[in-house]
């Protein structure tokens, strides 16, 4: 993690706190529509009620990029996942942050590396 | 949808890296649109997924305007400033947040973006400008 500014590497981790300990009960249903996740730009987790993060991924609309179909979601099913064992947990970005979020996102995922972040 | 005379046309994609208009062009082709539609459809698209009303189908001619957002409809123009209000962010750079989103969901810039046809936008596209023929019809 050494080829990021500190800066970065600091917000990454305090925004994986935030993703990691929200509460499974406050993390958005898998539905049809994603109306519960904010149409914005953000980072966001598959979170597994008992497994925890299994994907992390960012987009510039939330709702949008989980509303196209995603290839975790795929994963959860074969790998024989209640729907509602596996919820969302995500965080806004303001303007500034999303210029940077490509390296928040890889911060992240090398620290926990979540089984089905690959990308 | 409501399509630009050719001398917009020409101011609107040349907002845009070479290599996005060139990806843009792909896609324009690929759903059979001029890629000034695309654009508009892709920002329609990402404001009504965010429930504010894009004005895709809008007549109205635009407002004058500075810089990119005075290459689009009325109606698209007061979506993406109602965007920017409320989510923060420049009106300029909300149209870069959709139209990278229209050639790449996960990317957050343009310098980010992957370019390459993703068949999965092009069949995301393809249902929403059915969806707004079918209510336009």
């Amino acid at each position: 993690m050494d080829d990021y500014p500190d800066f970065v590497v600091k917000e990454s981790l305090r925004l994986l706190v935030l993703l990691s300990t929200a509460p499974f009960s406050d993390c958005a249903p898998l539905t049809r529509k994603f109306n519960d996740l904010p149409p914005r730009p953000g980072i966001y987790a598959f979170k597994h009620r008992d497994l925890g993060i299994l994907y992390i991924g960012k987009s510039n609309s939330i709702r949008a990029r989980l509303r196209g179909g995603h290839k975790a979601l795929g994963w959860a099913f074969i790998d024989r996942m209640a729907p509602d064992d596996v919820h969302i947990a995500h965080v806004p970005l303001s303007f500034e942050w999303n210029r940077v979020s490509y390296q928040l996102e890889q911060v992240m995922i090398r620290r926990i590396q979540p089984p089905y972040s690959d990308r | 949808m409501q399509t630009a005379d050719s001398t917009t046309k020409a101011t609107l994609l040349s907002h845009f890296p070479e290599r996005i208009q060139v990806a843009l062009s792909h896609y324009a082709a690929e759903l059979n649109l001029p890629p000034e539609s695309l654009v508009q459809l892709g920002i329609g698209y990402f404001l009504e997924s965010a429930d504010i009303d894009a004005g895709v189908i809008d007549q109205a001619l635009p407002e004058p305007h500075q810089g990119i957002l005075a290459n689009f409809p009325k109606a698209m123009q007061k979506g993406i400033e109602q965007y920017a209000t409320e989510y923060e962010f420049p009106p300029e750079a909300v149209v870069e947040l959709a139209v990278t989103f229209l050639l790449d969901p996960d990317a957050s810039s343009f310098e980010e973006c992957q370019v390459g046809l993703q068949r999965e936008q092009v069949h995301l596209l393809q249902h929403y400008r059915q969806d707004h023929q079918a209510e336009a019809a």
